[in-house]
């Protein structure tokens, strides 16, 4: 092993300590309220972010808290990687958090939302964070924005934002940048070693793949499908991309779900109960498992690392949930329902 | 002060008081009939209301639970996010219009956002019912405002007819009553004097 990443596998080990183990999970989940939440969340390594934040802060600014405290442990595992896995994680991550905050950006420039309030929406990336963002904040017209998106690794968007300004829609942009996270993972995915490349590409092509999916699905119904899908769904990576259309057009959803492979099918099903939380929950499960599975086989490389952000990942997906379900007195049963973390899901 | 004072028992005024009591009951029979209406008007309308308000509430909470999965799935920054990507608001117009005199305003949906196919298919279920519900509390909202305004007539009605009833029309009986008395004192006092009179001349005549 390399030693420079035998320091980051070591560092990863250590930090693991600081993920919270499942029975404090479950504690967090079975608190009265968002007070005993914030109690019980003191005892464990986010003390400092409750106590920072002052006692009984709203599930909005802990939700941000949950954002930096991921960004933070990210970035203390992207400094210390070799210069190749450093990039892939970049890319893995940062590019993901990008997107997520790009579609945004998108969505308060599409409605013409005030600056401040689309910036209060958006996960700061620290020394991360494209220096292109705040121009794009700054943008008034949403033609200023496709034309700042050209000097950045966004440019492809331009098509997809014609047609957003064409029919007034943004699915479109949202399944173009879906392509564009993973041709940007599959262009580094030569950053890791060969033997964990088709695990990490079968975890972003699903992803990608699902997402898309939904946003098919969700085309169902709709009056007139204003963008023509073959031309937004340009691909898929686990089935044809015809399957798109299909999807949109056929009569019984059940079976053209069923005519897709593992682990669509699985994952998709809950669709038919019109639960697509829970079609997110089970993405979110599938790529935790995926990512435990790589740990088990190799627990001192790449798989480590991997599988300990995707961790940090689902913990912070976790405690928002929580949080928030404590904030509105969602019951127990039904914050685990949609929860990621198997050991006290199930 | 009395209502007598100020009166000219003349057969004249009798006549003009007469005349004003014929119109304040026949006013008077009116207003009843408009509280009735009015009375019958609200007592439908609550029951509606009842109605709506439970069917509401009961659509409501079947959101509110999709709209709770959506956070739990979506995280609630996401959620804020989406809901912001829906450009159109709701446009309304509203407009007067009146039962029984009554006026209350009438609302119009000049133009409702489309969410169908622009959320996520987390919330697109939820924005699509809420929508719908908005339709029925705008015309709860206006079924309300009517009831309201009906209630508020049918109280300012039954006091008028009570006014009436039990003031205005007691103090012109008395008025008439009062009149019609002098008058008919005055017709006894004419009596006696034209006897007197006739008795003296018919004395001085033997």
């Amino acid at each position: 092993m390399r030693p420079e990443l035998a320091y980051v596998v070591v560092r990863c080990h250590a930090m693991r300590a600081e993920l919270l183990a499942p029975e404090v999970m479950k504690a967090l989940v079975l608190t009265k309220d968002l007070g005993e939440f914030l109690e019980l969340l003191s005892q464990t390594p986010y003390g400092e972010e409750v106590g920072e934040r002052g006692r009984l802060v709203s599930a909005t600014k802990l939700e941000k808290a949950f954002n930096q405290n991921f960004v933070r442990r990210l970035e203390r595992i992207v400094r210390v990687c070799p210069g190749d896995l450093s990039e892939f994680l970049q890319t893995y991550y940062y590019m993901r958090l990008e997107i997520h905050n790009l579609k945004r950006i998108l969505r308060g420039k599409f409605s013409k939302l005030p600056i401040d309030r689309i910036r209060d929406f958006l996960t700061s990336l620290g020394p991360y964070q494209p220096v292109f963002f705040e121009d794009l904040l700054m943008a008034e017209e949403l033609g200023d924005f496709i034309s700042l998106l050209s000097r950045t690794p966004y440019a492809p968007l331009e098509k997809s934002l014609v047609l957003c300004e064409k029919y007034d829609i943004l699915w479109p942009v949202e399944a173009r940048l879906n392509y564009l996270y993973v041709e940007a993972v599959q262009g580094v995915l030569s950053k890791i070693p060969r033997a964990d490349r088709s695990r990490v590409r079968s975890i972003v092509e699903t992803e990608a793949d699902v997402e898309n999916l939904l946003l098919a699905i969700n085309q169902r119904g709709v009056e007139k499908v204003l963008a023509p899908p073959e031309g937004v769904f340009q691909q898929a990576y686990g089935f044809s991309p015809e399957i798109f259309k299909e999807l949109i057009e056929c009569r019984d959803l059940g079976e053209a779900i069923k005519g897709l492979a593992s682990p669509y099918t699985g994952i998709l099903k809950p669709i038919l109960e019109e639960d697509a939380a829970l079609v997110r929950a089970n993405l979110r499960r599938h790529i935790y498992e995926m990512a435990g599975r790589m740990r088990e086989r190799d627990d001192f490389g790449f798989p480590c690392i991997f599988s300990y952000l995707s961790s940090c990942e689902a913990e912070r997906g976790e405690l928002v949930a929580i949080a928030w379900g404590k904030e509105q007195g969602v019951e127990p049963k039904r914050i685990l329902a949609y929860s990621v973390l198997p050991a006290y899901a199930t | 002060m009395s209502a007598l004072s100020g009166v000219r028992p003349t057969k004249g005024y009798l006549i003009e008081m007469t005349k004003r009591l014929s119109f304040i009951e026949r006013g008077c029979e009116f207003l009843k009939l408009k509280r009735d209406h009015l009375a019958k008007e609200l007592s439908v309308s609550l029951e509606v209301l009842r109605g709506r308000r439970d069917k509401i509430n009961e659509r409501l909470r079947d959101v509110y639970e999709d709209i709770v999965t959506a956070h739990l799935a979506l995280e609630p920054s996401e959620v804020k996010s989406q809901a912001t990507a829906i450009k159109k608001i709701f446009e309304i117009d509203i407009l007067p219009k009146s039962v029984m005199g009554v006026r209350y305003p009438s609302i119009k949906v000049i133009s409702k956002p489309k969410v169908e196919g622009k959320l996520d298919p987390t919330l697109s279920k939820a924005a699509s019912i809420m929508l719908g519900i908005f339709d029925d509390i705008i015309r709860l909202a206006e079924f309300e405002a009517r009831a309201e305004r009906v209630a508020d007539e049918l109280g300012k009605t039954n006091r008028k007819v009570n006014a009436l009833e039990n003031i205005v029309i007691p103090s012109y009986r008395q008025v008439i009553k009062f009149i019609q008395d002098k008058l008919d004192e005055e017709g006894l006092e004419e009596l006696v004097r034209t006897k007197l009179i006739g008795g003296a001349i018919a004395r001085r005549r033997e």
